[in-house]
């Protein structure tokens, strides 16, 4: 049984053009993917729901604003007449 | 000016006057008259007033003074404004104070009554026969005389204490819409079944008052309606188709008096009783201003 080995020139020349082959078919590729719009991404709402409890706190006392002047004194409410 | 308000004859009373004025003695004038004038505390010198079986009974200055302006006003209104019908009130179901008790829907109310129908005066006058006499300080009436002055004390009481308050400058005595001013006041006038103000009415130094049977209105033990102005010929409600009057007058009292006997005398001749010195009168379907 004979082998013949190939020559160093085709096994070069082989390697070579595969690697163009799959260059150029990667090449194109990307270019075909890149003009596709991207899908809309459903947009999620989510209701944060904060409990607040509130307790029965004690009444904070309010320490009285001095005051430079007094405030002016407030107008009396009109006068009205109606049965009583 | 100064306010000072405190609840009194059952209702809100105001008291407006310029600094200075002496608003705590104009209230306990107004406390001491109620005290005295009431006809729901047994003690009250009216109750023992009409529980004398003497023709002739002491009485103070002011229960004097209260019971000749009940009077005068009856006189001016012809008897329909009439002091002596205290058993009728009680009769129709007004034996004690109204606060704090239901009060019956006055459309409904009104919905279940009578016609309308004019009140008159009674015949007998039964006024015409109490005497107040300074000098003997006594009033006198017939056995079996009793008097209420329900209709006619916060007039006079806001006649008072106006009368106090005036020496220091303009100021108005309000009890529950029945006004008397000194100086230059507006005062407004309230729809009875809105409760928004209609009209505008300008006061110099006199009174002004309002009566109707929008407030102290109830339904009876038969399921009738009721209220506490009574005609003095029937001694019961009167549906006279007026629901409340407003009167001006030289005095709290006597618009008092007026605006009563408009709301007894229904429209036409309630007009007539406004016309002597001004006021509004509504009725069942419309208003009129005076």
């Amino acid at each position: 049984m004979t082998t013949r080995r190939p020559s160093p020139g085709w096994v070069f020349g082989g390697s070579l053009g595969a690697f163009f082959a799959t260059f150029a078919a990667l090449a194109f590729g990307a270019a075909d993917d890149a003009p596709v719009a991207a899908k809309p991404r459903p947009v999620v709402v989510r209701r944060v729901i904060t409990t607040v409890v509130v307790h029965n706190a004690r009444p904070v006392r309010r320490v009285p604003v001095s005051r430079d002047v007094s405030p002016p004194a407030p107008t009396p409410a009109p006068l009205t007449t109606q049965s009583s | 000016v100064i306010e000072l308000a405190f609840p009194a004859m059952g209702t809100r009373v105001r008291l407006l006057a310029a600094p200075g004025a002496p608003l705590l003695a104009a209230q306990g004038l107004i406390e001491e008259l109620e005290a005295r004038l009431t006809r729901f505390d047994p003690g009250s010198e009216l109750c023992r007033l009409n529980a004398d079986p003497r023709e002739e009974v002491p009485a103070s200055p002011l229960l004097r003074e209260a019971v000749r302006a009940a009077l005068a006003g009856a006189h001016a209104t012809g008897g329909l404004a009439d002091p002596t019908l205290l058993g009728a009130v009680v009769r129709a179901g007004y034996a004690r104070s109204l606060v704090g008790r239901p009060r019956a829907a006055l459309r409904e109310a009104l919905a279940a009554a009578p016609g309308p129908r004019p009140a008159s005066p009674h015949p007998a006058a039964a006024w015409r026969h109490v005497y107040v006499d300074d000098v003997a300080g006594t009033i006198a009436r017939p056995p079996g005389i009793a008097l209420d002055l329900g209709g006619s004390a916060k007039g006079f009481a806001a006649d008072r204490a106006a009368a106090l308050l005036a020496p220091y400058g303009p100021c108005a005595a309000d009890l529950g819409g029945d006004l008397c001013v000194h100086g230059e006041h507006d005062v407004l006038v309230l729809d009875p079944l809105t409760g928004d103000s209609t009209d505008t009415l300008t006061l110099h130094n006199g009174g002004v008052a309002t009566s109707g049977i929008d407030r102290r209105i109830w339904w009876g033990p038969k399921g009738e309606p009721a209220h506490h102005l009574l005609d003095p010929l029937t001694g019961r409600p009167a549906w006279t188709g007026v629901l409340t009057a407003t009167a001006l007058a030289p005095t709290a009292a006597l618009a008092e008096a007026l605006a009563k006997a408009a709301v007894l005398a229904g429209p036409e001749r309630g007009r007539a009783i406004l016309d002597r010195h001004g006021g509004v009168l509504f009725t069942t379907d419309t208003f009129v201003a005076a």
